[in-house]
């Protein structure tokens, strides 16, 4: 008779843990646990990526010997983002329905630290549409940089110290076809 | 007697178990309402975190032509692991162990709709 306490015990155990399981595996669906690069964890709880859709697009090497990663993912109710991660810094993401370059054909972000008007950083990470050959990064100075363009078109540019102390952001970008021709002109509308 | 008190513990383990992957999960908390109207330069912030449970990710849902601002404030009012972008923006900081609260904002010249909500971890305190 007292093996059926005992057995009763058990299957309560058995079934603690599957719940538990279960659980771990309905939160893995909200955080990027099916993403091939490590670094990039970067779908966020509130959007959910399509397993396997994580392309990667490159690593980085930033200033101070930090890593950055780019790649980009597809969420399950249609977006196209572009993930990035960065060494003690964590994640983050761009997203936009109708894909990458339905709008403009260069995706991108603007990440800094520091107060407005008092950046410490400030880099502008992204990737370029398929026919774009060079791209350059416009100045609020009127100054410009070439962006040097990764395999797929990822790039990373990092404003110099004596910019941003100087008060000079990158305002935009010119993107260029295989020829040369300027394809479009994208302008960042900031005001901090 | 030693029956009851065996059902109950098998009880007690079952909620247990429950109760560990409950507590698990993350909290979603909204700081501006759906469709909230951002004209340019208006922004919006959440309560600041706590020890018990730490803002753990910043999101700006908007369209994809409206840009936008997140970022994490600390306790002295400086800013930290800022993103700017079009569309649906996301930060996750990186560690998560600072006092800190999130705000978001639109820094473009043009009036838009959107959301600004964040994730915060689970309640470590009683």
């Amino acid at each position: 008779m007292r093996i059926i306490p005992l057995a009763l015990l058990l299957l309560a155990a058995a079934v603690a843990s599957v719940a538990a399981l279960h659980g771990r595996e309905r939160d893995a669906k909200i955080t990027p646990a099916t993403v091939p690069v490590s670094n990039v964890s970067a779908s966020g709880s509130g959007l959910a990526m399509q397993p396997g859709s994580q392309t990667s697009l490159g690593a980085f090497r930033l200033s101070r010997g930090r890593s950055l990663h780019l790649a980009s993912a597809e969420t399950v109710d249609g977006k196209s983002c572009l993930l990035e991660a960065t060494d003690g810094e964590g994640s983050g993401s761009v997203c936009a329905d109708g894909g990458l370059f339905a709008h403009r054909k260069v995706a991108f972000a603007i990440d800094s630290q520091g107060n407005p008007g008092a950046l410490s950083e400030l880099r502008v990470v992204g990737v370029v549409a398929p026919g774009i050959r060079a791209a350059e990064v416009l100045k609020s100075d009127g100054s410009d940089s070439n962006l040097e363009l990764a395999r797929d078109g990822a790039f990373a540019y990092e404003s110099p110290a004596a910019e941003l102390a100087r008060g000079v952001y990158p305002s935009g970008f010119k993107l260029y076809g295989a020829s040369g021709k300027l394809v479009q002109v994208v302008d960042f509308p900031t005001r901090q | 007697m030693t029956r009851l008190l065996m059902v109950v513990l098998c009880v007690l383990v079952v909620a247990a178990g429950y109760g560990v992957t409950r507590a698990a999960a993350d909290t979603f908390y909204g700081y501006t309402a759906p469709g909230t109207w951002f004209t340019p330069g208006a922004g919006y912030g959440s309560v600041y975190d706590n020890g018990c449970s730490r803002w753990k990710e910043n999101d700006f849902s908007k369209g994809w032509n409206a840009l936008g601002l997140i970022t994490f404030i600390d306790s002295s009012g400086n800013w930290h692991n800022t993103m700017q972008g079009y569309g649906w923006i996301h930060r996750a900081p990186s560690p998560l162990d600072w006092t800190k609260k999130l705000h978001c904002k639109n820094n473009s010249g043009a009036s838009y709709q959107g959301g600004c909500f964040g994730y915060r971890t689970s309640a470590t305190c009683a």
